[in-house]
């Protein structure tokens, strides 16, 4: 399973330094060197949520610098009801549908470098087993085709199937982020399984 | 156990409890989806190995610094606009003080018109009518063909 992002307690504990909420009061009170620790404390999650959604590294790449942007000139609205992580999310999360619905295209892949490490990965060593010597799937093909499928649905399915089963957000917190019910959350992500099974049924058992 | 409650209960299940696992050996529908579910989830999980871009954390770096040089112009633009509005202020404050501590002066009226009799009024005096000069023929001027006069040829 991917990495918890867990809640702000957590991401706190795990990280060296001051927790969230001071970094945000001081980047309020102007301190712009305590927002650039915030951008490298949250840059590689937003990354990969963004990239996620649009499998397109460029794309992702303005589109991480934008979120930072837009949060660091709205962070005066920042109240601290929620953690900061709930809060860059969805602004993340809205950032990235609507800077495809502008350019309202079906992205184009551009994808990242897979690490070496995949080769090892139980999963791909189970699916290399799975298909045979004669069907090896090669690492390439593999990243390509799962984008692919992931591109195959809407906006909100890939968001919730990003954000839990790529990203491991809570079905709780993805609801806090998309301001919908747990319920929804998981409605959503059942009906896109079932679509990406469909995508990917030469990988499955 | 329902079909239903089982999805629900297996949605992120690793693995199945006894109860579920009991609905599973009846039902291999469900049984077959929880399989599935997950496999895509360890498919999916395969992409936790891409590389991120490692020059990403600058790009935002560079990209938040230059938008935060430019959330600094607007100090700099409303430290213009006080001065322009402070300025347009003093001005008025000058007119204000300048009409509040000038002299009176004279209420401005419309002159008040002449009355004048017409008796009073002098006559006009008109001169003589001006008579061009009249196509009266200027003496010794002789108009038509000359009188004739002897010619001597023996001469």
């Amino acid at each position: 399973m991917p990495p918890m992002v867990g809640t702000e307690k957590d991401n706190a504990a795990q990280e060296p330094g001051p927790p969230d909420a001071e970094l945000v009061a001081r980047a309020q009170n102007g301190d712009a060197a305590a927002f650039e620790e915030l951008i490298g404390r949250w840059h590689e999650k937003i990354y990969a949520l963004v990239y996620g959604m649009t499998s397109n590294r460029e794309d992702a790449q303005d589109i991480l610098q934008d979120v930072f942007i837009k949060a660091y000139r709205s962070l005066r609205r920042f109240r601290g009801t929620a953690s900061f992580y709930t809060w860059i999310y969805r602004i993340a999360v809205n950032h990235t549908i609507n800077y495809r619905k502008k350019r309202n295209r079906r992205a184009a892949l551009s994808l990242n470098e897979m690490d070496d490490s995949i080769e090892k990965d139980p999963a791909f060593v189970r699916l290399q087993a799975h298909q045979g010597p004669r069907y090896e799937t090669s690492v390439s093909e593999l990243h390509e085709k799962l984008n692919k499928a992931l591109q195959t649905l809407s906006e909100k399915h890939r968001t919730v199937v990003v954000m839990h089963d790529m990203e491991g957000i809570p079905h709780e917190e993805i609801a806090r982020m998309l301001r919908c019910s747990p319920g929804t959350v998981r409605s959503r992500l059942f009906y896109a399984r079932r679509l990406l099974q469909q995508e990917l049924k030469d990988y499955m058992p | 156990m329902k079909c239903s409650r089982f999805r629900k209960e297996t949605l992120d299940a690793e693995q199945l409890t006894p109860e579920c696992l009991a609905h599973a050996q009846e039902c291999p529908d469900c049984l077959a989806l929880f399989e599935q579910g997950l496999a895509l989830r360890s498919l999916l999980a395969l992409r936790k190995h891409e590389r991120i871009p490692g020059d990403s954390l600058d790009c935002a770096c560079r990209a938040f610094r230059l938008a935060a040089a430019e959330s600094f112009e607007p100090a700099a633009s409303g430290l213009a606009l006080v001065l322009r509005y402070g300025l347009a202020g003093a001005f008025m404050m000058l007119l204000v003080i300048n009409f509040s501590i000038s002299p009176e002066l004279p209420a401005m009226h419309p002159p008040e018109p002449q009355v004048r009799s017409v008796a009073a009024a002098p006559s006009p005096s008109f001169p003589g009518p001006f008579l061009a000069h009249s196509n009266a023929e200027p003496s010794g001027i002789q108009y038509g063909p000359l009188p004739s006069s002897l010619v001597n040829f023996n001469y």
